[in-house]
């Protein structure tokens, strides 16, 4: 009889069903799993050391918390209701400490950073958050020779809401004035 | 009596003086120096000319309240004519830059009242056309336009009432109608009105934190479902405003673009100013 490697196909336990208690169901449940590819058991039968999860399953937790964390650092947005003051550390750490050593420079005006915290702290985590990364998937190398960006020192001037004062000053008169 | 010609001597070389500095664009130094001979003279309204480049020295210097006051002191106080004229042409410049285009619009058909040559008149009243047009109704404006009588405006107001009808039906984009594409394929919004880039990584991001969270799902990890269904969402959403935004930006774009030629066509007919400027008369 040939065995599968770490699971014993028959024995005591083998004949119970997948809801029976004991041993039986649990090794239905291991089965279970490791056709599915959520568990691969070490050698010997034994589950390997790290807690029964496999280097696949391992690794793309690891690149997926990689990807949230550059999210949560880059865009500088935290979860969570609690999200806005973990963010505004954020923003500080990654502006004293990560930007300069990154040496990533904002195509924008204000910077991505303190667009997010402005919006996080104007509109709260959620609609803050939105607002954020929608400004955050606009930050490219393209975007200064898009239409409809007006440009100021080589950087888009996008202000999250125009202050009084900030909205553009012109007057045609004013060249037309005969003094 | 032996100091009389010699302070009118130094009071013409100081305005001498400010008249070069105002003219190579000094205009802090130069609003100094008008201050100083409207002082020596005692009167502000026997120095017109001083008095109103003092306003514009002010407006140029992004001080348009203090530019106002004296342009509407002068208006108020100077005689009916040519400097009275141009005291309200200021002064509709000033609320024009300000966006107070309902009083710019009455202060330039005021002072086109007040010019006697028709060069000045009919500029005054192209630019209470174009202030009807930046409040909003380029049709009206290209209307008024065509009412103005064209003695010295013969090349420029067919094209500038070109540009009030081209500006009164611009090519628009729906900002609903790309945020909704944005709502069924993210990105798509942003790429309609031409932000390629905007489109690919608002679709890439929220594609990739969708799988995330879809693996997440699957996985039954709680954390990581908070995480990335946080993440996800917050792209969606931020991919839906971004299509209304580019559209938005799109049509302003667009606008710009139909409204850059004015400054243009109105410098090819400026009035050159008088060589021998009329005096102030009671």
């Amino acid at each position: 009889m040939h065995h599968a490697p770490g699971i014993h196909r028959e024995g005591p336990l083998a004949g119970e069903g997948p809801r029976g208690r004991g041993e039986g169901g649990r090794l239905q449940a291991l089965r279970l799993h490791a056709r599915r590819g959520r568990f691969a058991l070490g050698c010997g039968g034994r589950p390997d050391p790290l807690g029964g999860r496999s280097a696949r399953r391992l690794a793309r937790q690891a690149s997926g918390m990689a990807l949230a964390a550059l999210l949560t650092v880059v865009c500088g947005a935290a979860p969570g209701p609690s999200g806005c003051g973990s963010a505004c550390l954020l923003f500080l750490e990654y502006r004293t400490a990560a930007g300069p050593a990154l040496d990533r420079s904002c195509v924008f005006e204000p910077s991505c950073s303190r667009y997010a915290e402005q919006a996080m702290e104007r509109l709260g985590p959620l609609a803050g958050a939105a607002v954020a990364f929608e400004r955050w998937t606009r930050c490219h190398d393209f975007a200064r020779s898009e239409a409809g960006y007006s440009l100021e020192r080589g950087r888009i001037r996008d202000p999250l809401s125009p202050g009084r004062g900030e909205e553009e000053e012109w007057s045609w008169g004013r060249s037309l004035l005969p003094f | 009596m032996v100091l009389g010609p010699f302070a009118l001597a130094l009071l013409i070389s100081s305005s001498g003086f400010a008249d070069r500095l105002y003219e190579s664009g000094e205009y802090a130094a130069a609003a100094v120096e008008y201050e100083r001979a409207l002082w020596d003279a005692g009167d502000t309204l026997s120095l017109p000319l001083e008095a109103l480049r003092l306003a514009r020295c002010w407006q140029e210097c992004a001080d348009p309240g203090r530019a106002l006051a004296m342009y509407d002191f002068l208006s108020s106080r100077l005689p009916p004519g040519y400097w009275r004229g141009c005291a309200l042409m200021g002064a509709g410049s000033v609320c024009e830059q300000v966006g107070n285009l309902g009083r710019a619009r009455q202060d330039y058909l005021a002072a086109s009242g007040e010019f006697a040559d028709s060069c000045m008149r009919e500029r005054c009243e192209v630019l209470a056309a174009l202030c009807t047009g930046r409040s909003g109704d380029w049709q009206g404006a290209a209307e008024d336009l065509e009412e103005v009588p064209c003695a010295s405006l013969e090349g420029a107001r067919p094209r500038l009432t070109s540009i009030a009808r081209s500006a009164a039906r611009p090519p628009r984009r729906s900002a609903f109608l790309c945020a909704a594409a944005s709502a069924v394929l993210p990105g798509a919004g942003q790429a309609a009105c031409g932000h390629w880039m905007d489109g690919a990584s608002s679709l890439l991001m929220t594609a990739g934190t969708g799988a995330l969270f879809a693996m997440s799902l699957h996985d039954g990890d709680r954390a990581e479902q908070f995480l990335f269904g946080w993440l996800a969402l917050s792209f969606y959403g931020g991919g839906i405003l971004g299509g209304a935004r580019a559209a938005d930006r799109w049509n302003e774009a667009r606008m710009q673009a139909i409204l850059s030629e004015v400054p243009e066509v109105l410098a090819r007919y400026a009035c050159e100013p008088p060589a021998a400027a009329p005096l102030p008369t009671d």
